[in-house]
């Protein structure tokens, strides 16, 4: 090479290929305006081809200098109205700025490289103006300018670089500056790159800076005088310093992601043109800031995914007319913040991706098993697609076919700490979604505890924290073949012993001795735990065999001491969801990265390590390849087994939630406690007894009181001075039924018994830990004491014929014949069901009676919320209004039901909502006048 | 590492120790210091032969017990045992060995080829064998004991 500085080539390199960075925007957006010439921006780019050509001239780079030039002829043409930057135009440029890129890409041969067809091309468009102005003299000299420029271009001045902003490396417009030929520096080492930071920024750091040795100095004195007082205020100054420039440190490496983002227009623009597709790109959040390495990580990345989105996700115009959308596809491009992380999504309206078709070919290039396949949920084949040696496109086109599949995307994201996610709707288009950390130096940690070692677990993989008490473990612990899993709220989590997969000894911190103890429990799952339709008869016999006792020589009973709560962490890799179990939770932390030695880059299970404030060691864990290890993985269905387990739980087993009370202290009573208002402590003095009715001053009012004595035979509400009122709703108004303590809230899987005990206000009993209990009517209670209240509706006589007729489905008899009883004294036809099957048998034969269907959610076979969707979708029955019943209206079950279709979700056992509801909705649906619906009062 | 060609005329000093019963040595340069044993992070999975990692100055060491690397089982952390930090191409590793002896300097010109096993360890780890007063030592051929191949 030519005896140029080594410096002085490589910054004039860097600022070059920062300028052509720009140049394509600024040339597409040329290309846009047409004749009508945007100056400035002409001007723009006018400037940055003179840089790059005098800056070429400098440092002897012939080629780069005389395309530069004619490129620069060029655009003084367009600035001077002598030619429009037609599509043809720009092209040119376009390809001279990409020539110009890749000559100086590689510098040193770009003299020897062949450039005459670009000059050729722009030398021809530049000829087909009328040469009234001589072409510009081509000297390495600054060449004089055909129009005069805003910037002065001797100056150098970056047209790209906001005011106020430093050059901090030097560059070519030190000429004097000309080098010792001495300089070893071997070419062939990788060139150091420079990064452009503000001056106000680098002045924070001198202050900051200045403020540490001030803080030093003040140290060294303290340690001298021995004033410990004084050492205390000095650490947290240096404390607070430190942060103050680790922070502003960081700043100086955060980049716009616009520096990676500004290239797809014409990435875009390019690959639609090549394909003869018509696609608008709209790039959001360009402003947004990333650490410079993340940057430059996701710029191929990125790339794949934009073309991916244009070569298979946008239709052709005409596939796209078919459809019914515009022909111009779309992609959005767009980058947020979001919980300390930097979002970037692509989404494109084009064909989306088809999760059955990539199941399939999983299946079929045997990445998969076809039962996986089978459990997947729609989200879960879609990111098939990122699975190793998945490649969609049936065959390696020219636009795609780079060899980087979905799968590197995803190595890569991995590598940076990053996740993806992709949501797809078949002919709606595609939505991908990455996170990336801010930075990769510093992450944000959660400490934790594991066989006397301390983890580092990022918290971008952590969702919560979960301390399982003790006595819940028994709960809310259960096992799903051969996996842990736990309750929360509502749904399974796989759970992960951090100990097992790492293959340590299983340890407890026992608080009360503040030592590490040894665990021996093999299972959380408590075997004692109420037995679950999940164990099949052979599984059951062998988890017996594989659970070890307790140590019971030294400590009491573990499994109900504090010491024995479980600490989970539940965290997330994609999507990809589990807890893992951890000997205790510690603090949150901010951790310095530190790579692992090579002959600890097989274990899998870290993502490198980092030093505490001790000095000591915490390793980072790897929370995806943990999962991976420990055989767990969203691909294996993870998620959706223990959803199907939890379909399989609860489809067999009726959950009630009662509460159970006392009236007598013999006798022990429930009732549904969806339908209790409230509980109230109350003295038996408080009662008061007036005209012959039992009353409670209550907020402000008169509480009607009744006993469960008053109505069924049962022995008297115990004589005693404390008492207990639950508050009821009936007939609009509030009503306590009294008495005595205990109370209970408990979920119970029971066997209603409808017959042995059933008597008035008394609907059936069940056994409830070991003790008989019966289940209190409070509708019938009520209406048996104060039939005054249910006799205010009118009474209205009813036409037999025209009795609306509702449909029951409910597995279990006990509730079905609950319901029943309630709609046909409220003067309602029933027809009954046992689960969505037969329910489908009966609509079909009497579609031209039945007016609604009342439904259960967890029935065999066929579960309330398919049955709905099927009624919803079929073209017969999509008029009949559904009401789902549950035991328990979780949160997610109602969102659940609604998508289903459901029209309204009610609790099992509460009559009178019933009623009234089915009462709204036949009555909406004009089979039957109001009136009707109060048949029940003749019934008496 | 090799030795290096240009202290094959001169005296070369080595630092040598024993690594179970067997005299070692290693050219000093190739040393960068000799710690007692420190605190260690246990790394659950690693290989047998790695004992845990530590903080030297804020870099994370590898410790990898070279008895147990050369399959004379595992040394015992008697108060003699030191780590050994050796620069080597793939970063710093620590390597523990059960004593420190004398650092001594040898003519590598009269270095004889190792023999097939010397007091267990294989003759593929030595780059030779030479002769002191008190008797063999093996020159460790560092790279190819802390390299990957297994043995």
């Amino acid at each position: 090479m030519a005896s140029e500085d080594d410096d002085i080539l490589q910054a004039f390199i860097e600022e070059s290929i920062e300028h052509l960075a720009n140049i394509e925007q600024d040339l597409l957006a040329i290309e846009k305006k047409g004749t009508d010439i945007n100056e400035a921006l002409v001007n723009k780019v006018f400037s940055t081809a003179h840089s790059i050509k005098s800056g070429a001239g400098f440092v002897g780079l012939t080629a780069i200098q005389k395309l530069a030039h004619v490129a620069e002829h060029v655009l003084g043409l367009i600035l001077a109205r002598k030619l429009v930057p037609a599509p043809e135009v720009v092209n040119a440029l376009l390809l001279a700025a990409e020539e110009l890129q890749h000559l100086l890409d590689d510098t040193a041969a770009s003299n020897g490289a062949d450039i005459s067809s670009h000059v050729a091309t722009l030398n021809v468009l530049a000829a087909g103006v009328p040469q009234s102005e001589a072409e510009p003299a081509y000297s390495a000299a600054l060449a004089p300018h055909p129009t005069p420029l805003p910037h002065s271009v001797a100056s150098e001045t970056m047209p790209s670089a906001p005011p106020g902003e430093l050059q901090v490396k030097a560059t070519q417009s030190e000429p004097e500056a000309h080098p010792a030929q001495e300089n070893q520096t071997p070419t062939s080492a990788e060139p150091e790159t420079s990064i452009r930071v503000s001056v106000s920024l680098l002045d924070q750091l001198m202050n900051l800076a200045g403020e540490l040795v001030l803080s030093r100095n003040q140290l060294l004195q303290t340690i001298s005088s021995g004033a410990a007082h004084e050492a205390e205020a000095v650490g947290q100054r240096i404390d607070l310093v430190t942060s103050e420039l680790q922070g502003a440190i960081m700043l100086t490496r955060m980049q716009p992601i616009g520096n990676v983002l500004g290239k797809f227009p014409r990435v875009v623009r390019d690959l639609s043109k090549k394909l003869g597709k018509e696609v608008e790109l709209t790039l959001i959040g360009k402003e947004v800031e990333l650490d410079k390495t993340i940057i430059e990580a996701i710029s191929d990345p990125l790339t794949h995914l934009v073309r991916n989105s244009v070569n298979h996700g946008i239709e052709s115009p005409g596939e796209r007319r078919t459809h019914g959308k515009d022909s111009r596809g779309s992609i959005v491009l767009k980058a947020y913040h979001a919980a300390g992380q930097v979002v970037i999504e692509i989404s494109d309206d084009g064909r989306g991706i088809d999760g059955d078709q990539l199941a399939a070919a999983a299946v079929t290039k045997g990445l998969i098993s076809a039962e996986q396949a089978k459990l997947m949920s729609a989200k879960e084949r879609i990111n098939l697609i990122l699975l190793p040696g998945f490649s969609t496109a049936p065959k390696v086109t020219e636009v795609s076919g780079r060899g980087v599949g979905m799968d590197v995307v995803k190595t890569n994201l991995d590598q940076l700490g990053g996740t993806i996610e992709i949501d797809s709707v078949v002919g709606k288009g595609t939505s991908i979604s990455i996170k990336l950390p801010l930075t990769l130096a510093i992450i944000p940690c959660q400490i934790i505890m594991t066989g006397d070692e301390r983890y580092a677990i990022p918290q971008v993989n952590l969702e919560e924290l979960l301390r399982i008490p003790a006595a819940q473990i028994k709960e809310r612990v259960e096992r799903v073949g051969d996996a842990e899993v736990v309750r929360l709220r509502g749904t399974l989590l796989p759970l992960i012993r951090m100990a097992d997969v790492l293959g340590i000894e299983r340890t407890y911190y026992d608080q009360n001795r503040e030592s590490i103890r040894t665990d021996r429990r093999r299972n959380i799952a408590d075997r004692r735990s109420r037995t679950s339709s999940l164990f099949t008869e052979s599984s059951e016999a062998s988890t017996e065999t594989t659970i070890t006792t307790d140590h019971r020589d030294t400590t009491p009973d573990r499994r109900q001491s504090p010491v024995s709560a479980l600490n989970v962490v539940v965290v997330s890799a994609g999507i990809l969801k589990y807890g893992l179990i951890v000997d205790s939770l510690l603090d949150s932390e901010e951790i310095v990265i530190k790579p692992l030695g090579r002959h600890l880059q097989n274990c899998q299970g870290y993502a490198g390590a980092t030093i505490m404030g001790d000095g000591r060691i915490a390793l980072i864990l790897d929370v995806a390849n943990l999962a991976r290890m420990s055989g767990l993985t969203s691909l294996d269905g993870s998620k959706r087994a223990g959803e199907l387990a939890r379909e399989n739980l609860l489809r067999t087993q009726d959950l009630q939630a009662l509460l159970t009370f006392r009236s007598s202290l013999e006798e022990q009573f429930g009732v549904p406690l969806g339908l209790v208002e409230r509980v109230e402590k109350i003295k038996h003095s408080e009662i008061e007894s007036i005209g012959g009715r039992r009353v409670l001053q209550y907020r402000g009012g008169s509480l009607p009181l009744v006993c469960v004595d008053d109505v069924a035979s049962v022995y008297p509400l115990a004589d005693q001075e404390n008492l207990l009122v639950i508050v009821f709703r009936l007939m609009g108004r509030d009503v306590g039924l009294l008495a005595s303590g205990p109370v209970d809230a408990i979920e119970v899987s029971v066997d209603i018994d409808a017959t042995t005990l059933k008597q008035t206000g008394i609907m059936g009993s069940a056994i409830i830990n070991g003790k008989t209990t019966m289940l209190v009517d409070i509708f019938e209670l009520g209406r048996n004491v104060h039939p005054e209240w249910f006799a205010e509706a009118g009474s209205a006589g009813t036409d037999e014929d025209n009795q609306p007729t509702v449909l029951i489905v409910d597995d279990s008899v006990f509730y079905r014949n609950q319901v029943r009883n309630s709609l046909e004294q409220a003067g309602f036809r029933i027809l009954e069901g046992v689960d969505g099957i037969e329910a489908l048998r009966v609509l079909e034969a009497n579609i031209e009676t039945i007016s609604m269907v009342i439904t259960d959610i967890e029935m065999p076979n066929m579960g309330g919320f398919e049955l709905t969707r099927r009624i919803k979708d079929s073209t017969h029955f999509s008029h009949l209004p559904v009401i789902a019943l549950t035991t328990r209206a979780a949160e997610e079950d109602v969102v659940r039901g609604k998508a289903a279709g459901v029209e309204e979700y009610l609790i099992k056992l509460d009559r009178e909502r019933l009623v009234d509801c089915v009462r709204r909705y036949t009555h909406d649906s004009g089979r039957i006048g109001y009136a009707h619906f109060f048949k029940e009062q003749q019934w008496q | 590492m090799a030795i290096a060609p240009q202290y094959q005329d001169t005296l070369t000093e080595l630092a040598t120790f024993l690594v179970g019963e067997a005299l070692c040595g290693m050219e000093i340069g190739q040393i960068q210091e000799i710690n007692k044993l420190p605190q260690m992070t246990r790394v659950p999975q690693a290989p047998a032969d790695v004992l845990g990692i530590l903080n030297l100055r804020g870099q994370i060491v590898t410790v990898i017990d070279l008895a147990r690397r050369l399959g004379l089982g595992t040394t015992e952390p008697t108060p003699q045992a030191r780590i050994i930090i050796v620069n080597t191409p793939g970063g710093k590793v620590g390597i523990l060995v059960s004593r420190i002896s004398d650092v001594v300097a040898v003519d590598l010109r009269h270095k004889e080829a190792s023999p097939a096993n010397m007091r267990g360890i294989q003759g593929r780890f030595f780059s030779g064998v030479c002769k002191l007063e008190n008797g063999l030592v093996g020159l460790l051929n560092i790279e190819r004991v802390l390299g990957h191949e297994e043995n």
